[in-house]
């Protein structure tokens, strides 16, 4: 998705999951899925993708086996009981069709997430006329996550030397109340000195402000952006409706 | 209205999509929510039916978007500065947390901490864009969006009536987890059929094995953690909170604003 603009390719992710939501076929779930880990494959990002899948999926799966397979009362072909286990097959095909679903769903969007480029997100965003503080936290956040990850690591380190921890709670909440307090203090004063260079520089600086760099965005990627989300609005609307499901 | 402090100010009174935008994405909010718990389908307790997670996803996430679109060109740049800080902590500490093996996930402590800093506007927002932002790396956070909105929110007008005390934010965060669970189960019901956490599904899981509808499974499990979780997040929040020098606190528009107040009194 990175040779496309980030509305295509955020268009196309956005159309395949509501239109796999709407349908709620099993069949349709696992072919999006399959066809994002094929695509992940095409862009070197598969390995990441699985994993980072995987991390999401798991709790989630094992949630949807225990509240629809586990302990089924209303299934009529049991496959094992033990006690207030009741394992049925109607149970289990609802836990896996809504398993495939939710991961056609975390798929396509950690392929979008993993595969575009974000600072030209940005930058679309910011010429599509959002407004500049969108994509001011956007980024900052983005830049800040590892940031403040290092300064919560520092701070630890300095504490340990200082001859915080132990075991048990009370000295583990002492522990975290001395990393906590300095992180956000910091960052909090952080952010206060920043708010003024933003304000010194205009931000976030009225409708008329140019961009140093803009992302291109081909007449046939508009076309095709409004025929693909024209085409999902109306596949869910017929999908999503009584007689179309 | 965000002020510059080189360029001239553009406007004096709030524009009128300033103030309808946030409307129509709470009643978007409260009609979605209305829709899903009165015609529930029985169907979609099993997971056959596909307009309840439809609309669940798209009518919050559309709320919750109205609502930033409303609220976020009027935050003033000191605050527009601190929500990705915000942001950070709740990803930080919901990790930090984790791996302390305390029985809680606090990943709200930087939406709280916004809200009672900022009010309940920016709280709100802080809520919304921490979902969007955090879906880039966890996308099932998406649709929560709207839950995340209301705790934010409800964060900022605890904070005008008092919850920086400690007892007092307790009963606060008690009162938005009750809340927040409640907007936020219709979403874990019909999107993803339960919860995202094995511990809290296996909740749900009783509460169905014992006869309940899952929306109501899934409401029930939402009334058990959530307060809790919110009333030491925001115990957190208002202790650290009072514990920023007076001169940074005052920076931020709610402390400035009672601190102003007390100084007239």
């Amino acid at each position: 998705m990175t040779a496309l603009h980030p509305f295509t390719g955020l268009a196309l992710a956005a159309s395949t999951v509501a239109v796999t939501l709407a349908a709620n076929r099993w069949w349709l779930s696992l072919a999006v899925a399959a066809a994002a880990l094929a695509a992940a494959a095409l862009a070197g990002t598969a390995r990441r993708l699985a994993a980072l899948a995987a991390a999401v999926l798991a709790p989630l799966w094992l949630s949807q086996l225990m509240v629809h397979a586990l302990f089924d009362r209303a299934g009529s072909r049991e496959l094992f009981a033990a006690g207030p286990v009741r394992l049925t097959a109607e149970g289990l095909a609802a836990a896996g069709g809504l398993g495939l679903r939710t991961a056609a769903f975390v798929l396509v969007v950690l392929l979008y997430s993993l595969t575009v480029d974000r600072a030209a997100l940005i930058r679309a965003l910011d010429a599509a006329g959002v407004p500049a503080q969108f994509g001011y936290i956007v980024a900052a956040t983005l830049a800040l996550v590892p940031a403040t990850a290092d300064r919560l690591r520092a701070i630890g380190q300095a504490q340990a030397i200082r001859g915080t921890g132990g075991r048990g709670a009370a000295a583990r909440l002492r522990s975290a109340r001395l990393r906590a307090v300095p992180l956000v203090l910091a960052s909090i004063q952080d952010a206060a000195e920043r708010s003024v260079h933003l304000q010194l520089r205009g931000f976030p600086g009225g409708r008329n402000r140019t961009q140093y760099r803009s992302v291109a965005f081909p007449r046939s990627e508009r076309v095709l952006c409004v025929l693909v989300l024209s085409a999902a609005a109306a596949a869910v609307v017929f999908l999503a409706l009584p007689w179309g499901a | 209205m965000s002020t510059s402090l080189t360029l001239p100010a553009t406007g004096g009174a709030t524009p009128l999509r300033a103030r309808l935008l946030p409307l129509l994405g709470a009643a978007l909010i409260a009609a979605t929510y209305l829709m899903l718990v009165l015609l529930q389908p029985t169907e979609a307790a099993a997971g056959l039916a596909s307009w309840p997670a439809v609309t669940a996803f798209a009518g919050y996430l559309a709320g919750a978007v109205l609502l930033l679109a409303g609220v976020l060109p009027q935050l003033p740049t000191t605050v527009v500065a601190l929500i990705p800080v915000g942001l950070v902590l709740n990803i930080v500490l919901g990790q930090f947390v984790g791996s302390t093996l305390v029985p809680l996930y606090l990943d709200s402590i930087g939406t709280v901490l916004v809200g009672f800093l900022a009010g309940r506007s920016a709280g709100a927002a802080t809520g919304v864009l921490g979902s969007l932002v955090w879906s880039l790396f966890n996308p099932t956070v998406l649709p929560f969006a709207a839950g995340a909105a209301v705790i934010g929110l409800l964060a900022g007008s605890a904070a005008r009536l008092g919850a920086l005390r400690p007892y007092v934010a307790v009963v606060a965060g008690i009162i938005t987890g009750i809340v927040a669970g409640v907007v936020s189960a219709p979403v874990a019901a019909f999107v993803y059929g339960g919860t995202s956490g094995a511990a809290t599904g296996a909740i749900v899981a009783m509460f169905r094995a014992m006869g309940d509808s899952l929306l109501a499974s899934v409401t029930k499990q939402a009334l058990i953690s959530d307060p809790a979780d919110k009333a030491v997040a925001f115990l957190v929040a208002s202790l650290l909170v009072l514990a920023l020098p007076r001169r940074i606190r005052l920076q931020f528009p709610l402390p400035a604003r009672a601190a102003a107040r007390r100084a007239k009194a």
